[in-house]
């Protein structure tokens, strides 16, 4: 597959023509790295697997408007990170729970999830994972699993490098003193 | 038995894992549903608001004039009704008013006549003559 650059998709998209080859080139591109960013916050793979169809499809829609002010795989990651929010805010509101029996229904997801390959130890560090608040588990698992660079994070959640380190090290603590008491 | 307790020595990929040719299928599946989202927004083009919006107009213009049709004749066939009733009943009272009588709540300047008029009348010529 040939690379494109952002600033040569971004001219390809001017021609409305060209506008079916860039989506599906970033469809090549993305489609493995969001779903896993997707899965890793939703646990599910079939609500992962809805999140991501639905994160592209607002990416087809979208695509017109994108101007290049960011780069295509942060503004991809925003659309992604904000689709599975809403999909954790629907949910919650569908079965009227609090914020924090989200993370109990994710618990329960994981402990039911077949498509899971992990031993005990990978279970119970995502199990630890979950008892973070959502927006640090998304950050924790952007730094810890995806190995992304803090200004990269930053770009994505709109949250200061500073706050990110900080946040990071907390969870990374929090994880930590979970694993020695389980 | 714990196992593992310091982060650092836990692997770092990720344990989930896809079924079978997931990522070559969540390609096509994409594509179905943004051929069934183009299809349904094509559809929705022909009933858009550009063409819905000036039909809606027509016809609701249409019902108010159809309506106000309507209203305007039961109306008119409703003052006919009244005018002929009043017009019945002024009559009426008009014969039984004596002239003397209605001319004193006449204002002066009403009833003053010409002198040819006056002659007329005090002579007592036929009044359709004089209004002639």
């Amino acid at each position: 597959m040939d690379k494109y650059t952002d600033v040569e998709l971004l001219a390809m998209l001017k021609k409305n023509e060209k506008r079916n080859f860039v989506f599906n080139y970033i469809i090549n591109l993305y489609q493995e790295r969001i779903y896993w960013h997707i899965r890793k916050i939703l646990i599910s793979h079939e609500d992962a697997n809805d999140v991501t169809q639905n994160t592209f499809i607002k990416v087809f829609e979208n695509l017109s408007k994108f101007k290049g002010q960011s780069k295509i795989y942060t503004w991809m990651y925003k659309i992604a990170t904000n689709e599975s929010l809403s999909f954790l805010k629907k949910k919650r509101k569908y079965f009227f729970e609090p914020l924090h029996k989200v993370s109990s229904g994710l618990l329960s997801n994981l402990k039911s999830e077949k498509y899971f390959d992990g031993n005990d130890a990978e279970r119970k560090l995502q199990e630890a994972t979950l008892t973070l608040p959502t927006k640090q588990r998304i950050a924790f698992n952007m730094k810890y699993f995806d190995k992304m660079k803090y200004k990269q994070i930053s770009e994505i959640l709109g949250t200061s490098v500073g706050a990110l380190k900080a946040n990071y090290h907390h969870a990374k603590n929090k994880i930590q003193e979970f694993l020695k008491e389980n | 038995m714990k196992q593992n307790t310091d982060i650092k020595k836990l692997d770092n990929t990720t344990p989930f894992r896809v079924p079978d040719n997931y990522f070559t299928q969540l390609k096509s599946d994409i594509h179905k549903r943004i051929e069934n989202l183009n299809f349904n927004s094509k559809l929705l083009e022909y009933f858009n608001l550009k063409t819905v919006a000036p039909a809606f107009v027509l016809a609701s213009l249409s019902l108010i004039i159809i309506w106000n049709t309507i209203i305007n004749i039961k109306l008119k066939s409703k003052s006919v009704l009244n005018d002929e009733i009043y017009a019945d009943i002024v009559d009426f009272e008009i014969e039984k008013i004596d002239e003397e009588y209605l001319f004193e709540f006449l204002p002066e300047e009403d009833y003053s006549f010409t002198d040819d008029i006056e002659y007329l009348i005090d002579n007592n010529t036929d009044y359709d003559l004089i209004i002639e």
